[in-house]
């Protein structure tokens, strides 16, 4: 009797929960949905002032169109050598080691992918989508991580529970 | 006395596990891969649904903390200590996903953002609630205690909040990636996918927060019992 | 009202006199801060454009370690002394109990404060001997013996204190020393008021947020 009356409680908590949901995710939908262009290649031009600092850039993309890149102070980069350290920056910080870091990415050819907005980058960053592998594995460590935790989680209630119903039934064999 | 407290046959559960198939096949299968972030995209629809479990558990725990402070009843509590558990379950499962769909896409594992600072301290503030409770030997003084801590996490949220929001404006977080600033234009399918996991994780926290609550009550039905069998023993030597 | 008063200003007085006798709490509190910024003196180096941009960090960082010391031993005294016990048969009301050891810790916190501020000032040679300066000092130690004080009443009665008062301190303030982080490095970098007000804002607002809702969830530790 208790029990079903408990379920019950349960469900109506539930489907408020799914009301609040679904309102949620609608009003999330109905805002936001904007975004700048964004354009993958690799670079055929640097050009730096005379205290080497970036002032703009040219990306050849796959269909070998050149682009010329200017850049602003805000504009971020996050740039890996040949050894895959990555170094995460902005213009306004450090512009002449973006130009070093786009040489080098030019002499080894090596894909970049630019967000641009007016002919202006926003960000200048390796190439994701072209290491699809390695993004796989990411995507395998979430969902492993996540299911492994709710298991243990589980498997801890669990072991909790037994013990708890061992001793009970102990302690009642004790008293009746 | 004999329901099981980790039924597999709870409809709640069911039902989950039901939903969390259709959310798999959509997430896998269904879903297009998004053009700029690719596969790792895939990521957000376990991390978002995961995220609001974390904060339906700061919810409850401080919505029932109130309660227990009000009321001093047995049950306030045991909900709170149940869903502060799961809920800090979900809250680590939230950072590790976060982090993870982070590095390829913001190429860094972590960074000053405003929602990453606050669900960090909040983690830490009920993984505190938790240790407290911990240390404490049981009791309504150790309930009382609790549900203070409980009500203090509730009313620093939105200070942290606003807080790391002033924060990050003065100290810009550095995120760089293929699309780090721009929303994906995917609106319509994410949502619909989005929608399914949250529902199919919401009703997984209902029933692990139920399980923790009756475990949590057989617990206090222990401690009963063991002081009634003390007092027998006592009676039957006198 | 001025019985109140009176009341908070015995508890407080009755701290600050024993305070005063054995030098255990300001000891360790301005002791701990200062170890912390002779630490990072020798951690880091400290060019100017250093000290400017960690210093404040390393300041409060410093002052909530060591406050969190600070209140752990004031109330492990009252402990070893039974004198909370005392105050609780006393008819007065709890709130009243709480004002009074809020002020007592708010004294500790902030003399230690005046010992260990103009040594941050020598050793990370910044300005910050500002109107501005004072008023992020106050609030910030306001808001610390608020939280403080309730945490440490609750720590006290937990097996392992030392490490529990912490653990449930610092992240909660964690909001407030942003504020006293960022409004400093506006001081030592030679801005004003209109710079800060927002931080300042937050902190006055963190202040009485947790003055009120702490002053009200005492009652409920002290209840027995």
């Amino acid at each position: 009797m208790t029990i079903t009356t408990n379920r019950a409680g349960a469900f109506r908590v539930a489907f408020a929960l799914i009301v609040a949901l679904s309102l949620s995710v609608v009003l999330a939908q109905t805002s936001s949905a904007q975004g700048n262009s964004v354009v993958s290649g690799i670079v055929v031009g640097v050009q730096t002032d005379e205290s080497g600092n970036l002032i703009q850039f040219a990306l050849s993309d796959s269909s070998g169109q050149v682009t010329t890149f200017k850049l602003s102070a805000a504009t971020k980069y996050g740039l890996e050598n040949q050894a895959g350290d990555r170094w995460v920056s902005t213009q306004g910080e450090d512009a002449s080691e973006a130009a070093r870091r786009l040489r080098d990415h030019r002499e080894r050819f090596a894909p970049i992918t630019v967000s641009f907005e007016n002919g202006i980058a926003s960000s200048v960053v390796e190439r994701e989508e072209g290491k699809l592998e390695t993004n796989l594995g990411y995507l395998f460590t979430v969902f492993a991580i996540t299911w492994a935790l709710f298991f243990t989680y589980v498997l801890y209630m669990g072991r909790k529970q037994r013990v708890l119903q061992y001793e009970i039934a102990k302690l009642k064999g004790i008293i009746g | 006395m004999t329901n099981k407290i980790l039924n597999l046959f709870d409809p709640i559960l069911i039902f989950s596990a039901a939903l969390m198939g259709v959310a798999l096949y959509m997430i896998f299968i269904w879903a297009p891969t998004e053009t700029n972030q690719g596969a790792v995209q895939r990521i957000l629809y376990f991390h978002v649904p995961i995220a609001w479990g974390a904060m339906l558990g700061i919810f409850v725990v401080s919505g029932s903390s109130i309660m227990y402070l009000w009321k001093k009843e047995e049950k306030w509590d045991r909900l709170a200590v149940a869903s502060a558990e799961v809920g800090v379950v979900f809250g680590g499962l939230m950072l590790l996903t976060g982090m993870i769909w982070a590095r390829p896409v913001w190429s860094v594992w972590w960074t000053g953002e405003a929602k990453l600072t606050t669900a960090l301290i909040l983690f830490f503030i009920y993984v505190a609630y938790l240790m407290f409770r911990a240390y404490f030997p049981p009791g309504a003084q150790r309930q009382r205690l609790a549900a203070i801590i409980g009500v203090i996490g509730a009313v620093d949220t939105p200070i942290i909040y606003f807080a790391a929001n002033l924060w990050a404006q003065a100290h810009p977080p550095i995120i760089t990636g293929p699309v780090a600033d721009s929303d994906s234009a995917l609106g319509s399918d994410l949502g619909t996918v989005l929608l399914v996991a949250t529902v199919a994780f919401s009703f997984l926290f209902v029933y692990l927060v139920q399980s923790r609550y009756k475990i949590r009550k057989s617990e206090d039905d222990l401690v009963e019992l063991k002081r009634a069998s003390s007092a027998s023993v006592m009676t039957g030597a006198g | 009202m001025k019985g109140s008063l009176a009341v908070i200003w015995a508890i407080g007085r009755k701290d600050l006199l024993l305070e005063i006798r054995n030098k255990d709490v300001v000891v360790a509190v301005a002791g701990f801060a200062l170890l912390v910024l002779v630490i990072f003196t020798v951690a880091i180096d400290l060019n100017q454009a250093n000290a400017k941009l960690v210093g404040p960090g390393v300041l409060w960082a410093g002052i909530a370690f060591a406050g969190v010391t600070g209140l752990n031993r004031a109330f492990a005294l009252e402990v070893e002394g039974g004198t909370l016990e005392a105050l609780m048969l006393a008819p007065i009301s709890r709130d009243l109990i709480y004002f009074g050891k809020a002020l007592g810790n708010f004294l500790f916190i902030a003399v230690a404060q005046i010992i260990v501020i103009p040594v941050f000032a020598v050793l990370f040679n910044l300005v910050v001997f500002r109107w501005e300066m004072l008023a992020i000092s106050l609030l910030t130690t306001i808001g610390f013996s608020a939280v403080g004080t309730l945490f440490a009443a609750m720590a006290v009665r937990v097996r392992a204190r030392e490490v529990m008062l912490p653990l449930l301190f610092l992240p909660v303030v964690v909001p407030l020393l942003m504020a006293a982080i960022e409004s400093t490095s506006q001081v030592v970098n030679g801005r004003s008021w209109s710079d800060m007000s927002e931080w300042l804002q937050l902190a006055i607002a963190f202040d009485l947020a947790f003055i009120v809702i702490s002053a009200f969830l005492f009652q409920h530790i002290l209840e027995d």
